[in-house]
């Protein structure tokens, strides 16, 4: 129902997801893969290209704005600038079916635009077929494992100001530093362990495992583990926000 | 309780109470709402109206006291609660982004009505609002009139056996007011039990069946709103206006010929059973007014004379 709800809203904000969800990762890919890959020596971040190794870090990266921008004001127009939860509150669902609802919603809108980004790589030979649907589908759980973390965020805060602070001195450097554009090994050790600790280095490394074909299954089950403990943590904290800011 | 009763009491509450935080919002209050009956809270800013409301529509915890809704329990059965209620909050909390129609669409599905339900259901309800012809517009462009009618239209989506309504008609243009009490008068005459806030005396005098005047969380009076008026204040009200240097002095000579005085800035209130006979008096004492207005007294005088008239907290 909610998930409904969510979806009448997408459907009349589709061109502003299409920017979003596709031209700018587009964009990122173009002018890093292409522009910066054309002065990276081959060689330098392993044995592929550099545009192949970008394609599905950019792919990630495009996956975890996605789940901030929804989990972020969405959140707070909820509770505060339309009180539209409150509105639910008095419905049968219950808070937890809202943070649900809501979570899936943002899962659906990151695979649809993923699947986009992913088919125009494929086409202009960023990646291989099969490794981009894997890595659409690693994108989507790891974006899905962040948001809910940065809704429990939404949920605590109290004004729209406190999302630049997110996007500044978080969102930015994880984009940057995660294994992105250059690998972590690049990093100074101190700068590694946390690097390591986001869950967009472990979502980028799936991707990128799938792409290559490179890692066990053992790196891939320690990836998704961790992923899904940010997950578990961000999930009950958000349970609980919820709860206590619609029932008070 | 036995069954008979809980089968005509949609809402019983046993020294109910709500606390936020160490501030007491409402002190041990007991109602109990039959079936059909409709109950109008009345009650100064603050007085715990909306807390009230609020924990018997399952959204807020009750810190003390009994409360059971359809013979549930809101802590252990919100959600089967919820969906027998309709609920008009006393801030208006629609989706401003959708259209009027999409509103009353994704509030439907909450409630988990059938599509094909929800055409026919919506079709009615903006018949309800007077909005029909604006089905497609953005709530954003609606004039706050609009929302709330909306807003009250939306409440009945679900077919409500309880309807709670926290101020309706604030902001709404007589012509609003008038349509929406005809129409609760109507869900009333369907069986629907009605429970109500507002700050309008007359609102109450025409629609409830029985006040609850509550102040500082505690029910000070209640009854039928003629059995108010009549045990609260004479029938009827002469209101006099006298220039500063002698209001004092007439509110004292005038004291013996009614049943209370009230002393307001600008005007002395005498309550007397015949106005006629009261304003023969007062002109033959000698202290004619600068002018004078004679009404009978209504649920707002017996308001004002339990709460007090000044604005403390
Ligand atoms: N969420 C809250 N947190 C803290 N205090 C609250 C909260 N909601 C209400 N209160 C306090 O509880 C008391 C009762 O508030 P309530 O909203 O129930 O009054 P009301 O009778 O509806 O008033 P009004 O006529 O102004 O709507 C007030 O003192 C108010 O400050
Ligand atoms: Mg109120």
């Amino acid at each position: 129902m909610i998930l409904e709800w969510q979806a009448v809203h997408g459907i009349r904000n589709w061109r502003g997801a299409l920017v979003g969800g596709l031209v700018i990762p587009l964009v990122t890919l173009a002018a890093i893969g292409f522009g910066l890959g054309a002065v990276v020596p081959h060689g330098a971040v392993g044995d592929s290209s550099y545009l192949r190794f970008v394609a599905p870090a950019v792919l990630a990266t495009a996956a975890f704005q996605y789940a901030v921008a929804e989990s972020t004001e969405p959140v707070m127009a909820g509770f505060k600038w339309q009180r539209t939860y409150e509105g639910v509150a008095v419905t049968p669902v219950t808070p937890r079916q809202m943070v649900i609802g809501q979570l899936l919603w943002t899962a659906a809108q990151i695979a649809a635009s993923g699947a986009l980004v992913a088919l125009v790589m494929v086409a202009c030979d960023a990646m291989e077929p099969l490794p981009a649907l894997l890595a659409l589908v690693f994108s989507t759980v790891g974006a899905l494992a962040f948001a809910a973390p940065v809704m429990a965020f939404s949920a605590m805060v109290r004004d729209g100001s406190a999302f630049t602070a997110l996007n500044r001195m978080i969102i930015l450097p994880m984009t940057l530093v995660a294994g992105t554009y250059f690998p972590i090994s690049q990093l100074p050790t101190a700068a590694r362990g946390l690097a390591m600790a986001t869950p967009l280095w472990h979502t980028v490394e799936l991707c990128r495992d799938g792409g290559t074909g490179g890692p066990t299954s053992g790196a891939i089950a320690v990836h998704l583990a961790v992923l899904a403990l940010w997950a578990a943590i961000g999930l009950a904290a958000t349970f609980r926000l919820f709860r206590r800011r619609l029932t008070f | 309780m036995d069954s008979a009763d809980a089968a005509d009491t949609v809402v019983v509450a046993d020294g109910l109470t709500k606390r936020y935080g160490d501030r007491t919002a409402v002190r041990g209050i007991d109602i109990q709402v039959r079936r059909g009956e409709f109950l109008g809270f009345l009650g100064p800013n603050g007085a715990g109206k909306s807390s009230t409301l609020r924990m018997v529509a399952c959204v807020s915890p009750r810190t003390e006291g009994r409360l059971s809704v359809f013979g549930m329990d809101p802590d252990r059965h919100g959600p089967a609660i919820r969906a027998r209620i309709g609920v008009v909050p006393q801030q208006d909390n629609l989706d401003t982004e959708l259209s009027v129609s999409e509103n009353l669409r994704v509030y439907a599905r909450c409630f988990g009505i059938r599509r094909r339900e929800v055409r026919r259901k919506i079709a009615e309800l903006l018949e309800f609002a007077a909005l029909t012809d604006r089905a497609g517009a953005e709530v954003e462009t609606l004039s706050g009139g609009m929302r709330r009618r909306l807003t009250i239209a939306r409440a009945l989506v679900n077919d409500p056996e309880l309807v709670l309504l926290d101020e309706p008609t604030t902001g709404l243009d007589p012509q609003a007011r008038h349509l929406l009490w005809d129409r609760l008068l109507g869900l009333k005459r369907a069986g629907v039990t009605l429970v109500l806030t507002t700050h309008y005396m007359d609102e109450v005098e025409r629609l409830c069946d029985r006040v609850i005047i509550i102040d500082q969380g505690r029910i000070i009076e209640q009854g039928t709103p003629p059995e108010l008026i009549g045990r609260h204040a004479p029938p009827e009200v002469v209101e006099l206006r006298y220039p500063p240097d002698r209001q004092a002095i007439a509110a004292e000579k005038l004291a013996g010929l009614c049943e209370r005085v009230e002393v307001l800035p600008e005007r002395l209130l005498l309550f007397v059973h015949h106005s006629e006979q009261a304003l023969s008096e007062i002109y033959r004492s000698g202290l004619p007014p600068e002018s004078s207005l004679v009404r009978r007294s209504t649920l707002e005088d017996v308001f004002l004379h339990l709460t007090g008239r000044s604005l403390d907290d």
